[in-house]
């Protein structure tokens, strides 16, 4: 069986599971040798958990994908994260709020009450509605974009384009081998456009490196020109704080480009829901989605309504009564 | 389209069977006009509360006339009865829609069309929607859909001839697609704007609409068509 697995910029590559097998038999025969050391390094724990031993089951599998935690709270999550860098850094946010506010209603798709950046928090069910509409929303945002801007936003609409197409595609019904390879190809469009949004995935430590980083390069430019200042002109002067300025942004963007990434495990875990729906079927049915507003049909309805006393009991009471 | 049951294009054929019995019933009506509007019972009145020119709603009507109904069902003999005929307002048509893989499980799209009414004390509300428009390689990738706004919709019956019986009618803006109703090289979505030339209104049988449509404006008179707003849609246009 093959797996993929990703490095820090989320180009996954195939993971061949045989191999482990192969290390794990020769552990357990006590040629340890450098296995400890190569398990360390794939980044793979070796160990007896509570699932050793089980007839039939098989570790990788236990984790089944959930539409609602793991795409919509999660990496739509992440995505409008991205959106806002790109669009506090290109400055149409207003207009981005003003097309957000104009949504026209459709049959089961709630029209959201407040402009984006007034929201300040995001249900399951609010973030779905949002991948719905986000793709046309900055379509109609950037309508006309100038030659700087065009390449950006062109691979920016593509790559959410994509995320929100691979999401739709996953929430199908039942596949065909066709619709799974629509859903590998947005899958891939979207690992390949991503890029675009790295600069806005800088973590807090990035930040505080770059803010070091720069300190520092001001102080040692400083130094310098403590000692040069008298005997240069104001022009010069002028240039060479250009040059310096200059300098400066490039190695801050450098470092970013280089500390940024996309590894992280949700990020990862779609490229498995091609080969879950191929095994155990379509992805809606393993969907927290469902459970998760039957919690309040079934015990938060029942809890309201009782005396607050044999609460379980009277819960399931209530269930009972109003099933069909 | 990327994927359908078989239960589902055989349900596209509105024939639905009758189990145990081996015969076939067309299925239920599938457009419902809905909203009564009162102090409206002729098309004069009808043009005041949308606001549109008599003349021109006078014209669609003789044009619907002659396209569509056969000689011996004509709404009107005389063209000056027209304006006499009785006519019903409503303000929303009910669709049923087939969802998404199911058989037996519909969406009732709601489209709604206030005129200069306000919808639930905001402003006033003409929903676009889909209409069925040629054969299947016109439109490009909308694959024979149009998209128009609704602006009227309304009942209109013949009471000088029998055969001529009731008509349920929308009125519309016809939206054209831009490009040829292709995908749009940036964006990656469907664009549609008003009609420069020809008749931007046209009469149709609220029959001829499939569902509600979702387009945000952009630009000017531009509207983006979003074909993700469900599974269905994003079934059919990509």
């Amino acid at each position: 069986m093959q797996r993929a697995c990703g490095n820090r910029r989320g180009v996954y590559e195939v993971r061949v599971y045989t191999i482990y097998e192969e290390k794990a038999r020769q552990l357990e025969s006590g040629e340890a040798g450098s296995t400890w050391e190569y398990f360390r390094q794939v980044g793979v724990k070796i160990g007896r958990t509570i699932f050793t031993g089980l007839h039939r089951v098989n570790l990788s599998d236990l984790h089944n994908p959930d539409l609602l935690h793991n795409i919509y709270l999660d990496l739509f999550k992440h995505m409008m994260q991205w959106v806002d860098g790109f669009l506090k850094k290109h400055k149409p946010q207003q207009a981005f709020d003003d097309v957000a506010k104009e949504i026209p209603p459709n049959p089961g798709f709630n029209v959201p009450q407040k402009a984006y950046r007034e929201v300040t928090q995001w249900q399951g069910k609010d973030m779905g509605n949002l991948g719905r509409c986000i793709s046309a929303v900055l379509a109609s945002t950037l309508p006309n974009p100038d030659s700087s801007q065009y390449h950006d936003f062109q691979i920016a609409l593509k790559c959410v384009s994509a995320l929100v197409d691979f999401s739709l595609m996953a929430q199908y019904r039942s596949h065909a081998p066709d619709t799974l390879s629509y859903l590998e190809r947005y899958l891939l469009t979207f690992h390949q456009k991503k890029d675009n949004f790295l600069e806005f995935r800088t973590s807090k430590a990035t930040r505080a490196e770059a803010n070091h980083q720069d300190r520092e390069f001001r102080e040692l430019i400083a130094n310098e020109c403590a000692h040069e200042i008298r005997r240069t002109s104001a022009a010069k002067l002028r240039r060479q704080a250009d040059q310096q300025r200059l300098q400066r942004v490039n190695e801050r963007a450098d470092l970013i480009r280089r500390e940024n990434h996309f590894n992280f495990i949700k990020m990862h875990y779609l490229s498995h829901l091609s080969s879950h729906v191929r095994r155990f079927g379509s992805i809606s049915m393993y969907s927290t989605e469902i459970g998760e507003p039957a919690h309040k049909d079934q015990i938060k309805e029942g809890y309201r309504r009782s005396n607050k006393i044999k609460l379980p009991a009277r819960s399931c009471h209530t269930m009972a009564a109003s099933m069909p | 389209m990327r994927l359908q049951t078989l239960d589902v294009l055989l349900k596209s054929e509105n024939v639905v069977a009758i189990e145990g019995t081996g015969r076939e019933t067309a299925a239920a009506p599938t457009r419902i006009l809905s909203g009564w509007m009162k102090n409206v019972s002729t098309l004069a009145e009808l043009c005041r509360t949308c606001n549109i020119n008599y003349g021109d709603i006078m014209e669609e009507m003789l044009w619907f006339t002659n396209q569509t109904v056969a000689d011996d069902h004509l709404l009107f003999s005389d063209p000056t009865e027209l304006g006499l005929l009785p006519v019903e307002q409503f303000t929303h048509l009910e669709i049923r829609v087939a969802d998404f893989q199911e058989t037996d499980v519909f969406q009732i799209h709601r489209a709604r069309s206030t005129g200069r009414m306000a919808f639930r004390s905001g402003g006033p509300r003409n929903d676009c929607v889909w209409i069925q428009a040629g054969g299947e390689d016109s439109y490009g990738d909308l694959w024979s859909r149009g998209v128009a706004q609704l602006l009227a919709l309304f009942k209109i019956r013949n009471v000088f001839s029998e055969a001529a019986g009731v008509r349920r009618l929308a009125l519309l803006r016809v939206l054209d697609p831009i490009n040829s109703g292709r995908f749009h090289l940036t964006s990656g979505h469907i664009r549609v704007g008003k009609r420069r030339s020809g008749q931007e209104m046209r009469i149709v049988d609220i029959g001829t609409v499939i569902g509600q449509a979702h387009v945000i404006p952009t630009g000017e008179s531009q509207w983006i068509v979003n074909h993700r707003i469900d599974l269905q849609m994003f079934n059919e246009i990509y």
